[in-house]
């Protein structure tokens, strides 16, 4: 049978307003929030920039900030062929490229970009594990993951507690042993061995 | 380029009250249920929108706690209301206002 | 582009809403069910436009695949054998 939905409505729906009410507050503290321009995850683009200090022709070098973490960068001013060589290894969560900013032909920005997915990300902070390819920020969750692993368990064996029924004042559960099994009370289906001519045959 | 914060915040409280709503009109038991639902999801809303809005992941992280909860919750709540259902003959709130001991 | 993403925004902002409040309003237990996974699908968009694509995925595989498959049992086993009337007090 197939029905279109129908609304329900009428005199039971004047607690509501109170729901109505709160949407209305929480929306003109919303509205009147100074939020700004979230950040986002740019896994794309440059996470911070820092314009390098020198200007010797010879090399720049500078720091570039990303996840955190400060990385002392040197590279040579070539034009073409000017490559980041970073002091102290980042690891492979965090890549670096150079940018002509000015427009005068030489690269005088170094932007750190992240390598590292957001579902990648979610598993070390979940887990805990230090990687140094993390390149989000975030706080490591491992305890709560563990408290909530239990409490699903108990929610597993609170289902199956609540799974059973009263069969004449036996509490039968849908898991566990069952030594009715035996009792010719329960044997509906039991086939007699001798085709059920002793007992008269006709239960 | 990304949508505002506080219009994700909207949304959320919309669909925070409308739960509410729910809860506060109707008897049903099930319909308790989903409108719980709807309230934990006005939450992780909230939760990812403003995991973006500082660029941290502890928001994400902690909507999937969330969700994993509010499934453990309709599996044991699912299971109260049929035990209701079957000792009231009905799942109207109001009506199961007697235990057994 | 910033545009479109605030016209796609409005939009699966209004589907959420609207099916949020036809949980709640519609008079049978088993299309308030509907309009819940309607509502659960929705938010899992709202999920990817803030780059949390892996919520997302778990959205439509935990609320989705599973919450609303109990919810759907239960309305169905607490369905009355009738034609018209229905469970909702």
């Amino acid at each position: 049978m197939t029905t279109r939905p129908e609304l329900r409505l009428g005199g039971h729906l004047a607690p509501g307003i109170i729901a109505v009410a709160l949407f209305v507050i929480m929306a003109v503290v919303f509205v009147g929030a100074p939020l700004g321009d979230p950040v986002g995850f740019d896994d794309a683009t440059a996470i911070q920039n820092e314009t390098l200090q020198s200007e010797s022709p010879t090399g720049d070098y500078g720091s570039v900030s990303a996840n955190g973490q400060t990385y002392a960068v040197a590279y040579n001013g070539s034009e073409e062929t000017a490559n980041v060589s970073v002091a102290n290894d980042p690891g492979v969560g965090v890549d670096f490229r150079e940018v002509d900013t000015t427009g005068d032909g030489q690269s005088d920005t170094v932007y750190a970009i992240s390598r590292t997915s957001i579902t990648e990300n979610i598993g070390y902070l979940m887990f805990a594990v230090d990687s140094d390819q993390r390149s989000a920020p975030g706080e490591t969750f491992l305890v709560a993951f563990e408290i909530i692993d239990m409490v699903l368990v108990g929610a597993l064996v609170g289902a199956v507690v609540l799974a059973r029924r009263d069969e004449g004042g036996e509490v039968v559960a849908a898991l566990g042993l069952r030594d009715s099994d035996e009792s010719p009370g329960t044997s509906a289906g039991q086939v007699a061995a001798d085709g059920g001519t002793e007992d008269g045959g006709d239960n | 380029m990304a949508v505002d914060t506080s219009y994700y915040l909207i949304l959320s409280a919309a669909v925070f009250c409308t739960g509410l709503f729910g809860i506060l009109t109707r008897r049903n038991a099930l319909l308790f249920l989903m409108s719980v639902e709807l309230m934990l999801n006005a939450a992780n809303i909230n939760l990812v929108a403003f995991s973006q809005y500082y660029g941290n992941l502890t928001g994400q992280v902690f909507a999937l706690f969330t969700m994993a909860l509010a499934a453990a919750e309709v599996a044991v709540g699912i299971g109260i209301i049929l035990v209701l259902y079957r000792n009231f003959e009905d799942v109207d709130v109001a009506e199961a206002a007697t235990m057994r001991w | 582009m910033a545009l479109a993403e605030l016209v796609a925004f409005a939009l699966f902002a209004i589907v959420t809403v609207a099916s949020s409040v036809g949980v709640v309003l519609v008079e049978d237990v088993w299309h308030s069910a509907l309009f819940l996974g309607v509502a659960l699908l929705s938010v899992a968009v709202h999920y990817v436009m803030q780059q949390a694509e892996f919520l997302a995925a778990m959205q439509i595989l935990v609320y989705v695949g599973g919450v609303l498959i109990l919810i759907t049992f239960a309305v169905m086993l607490m369905r009355e054998d009738d034609t018209t009337e229905v469970v909702e007090a």
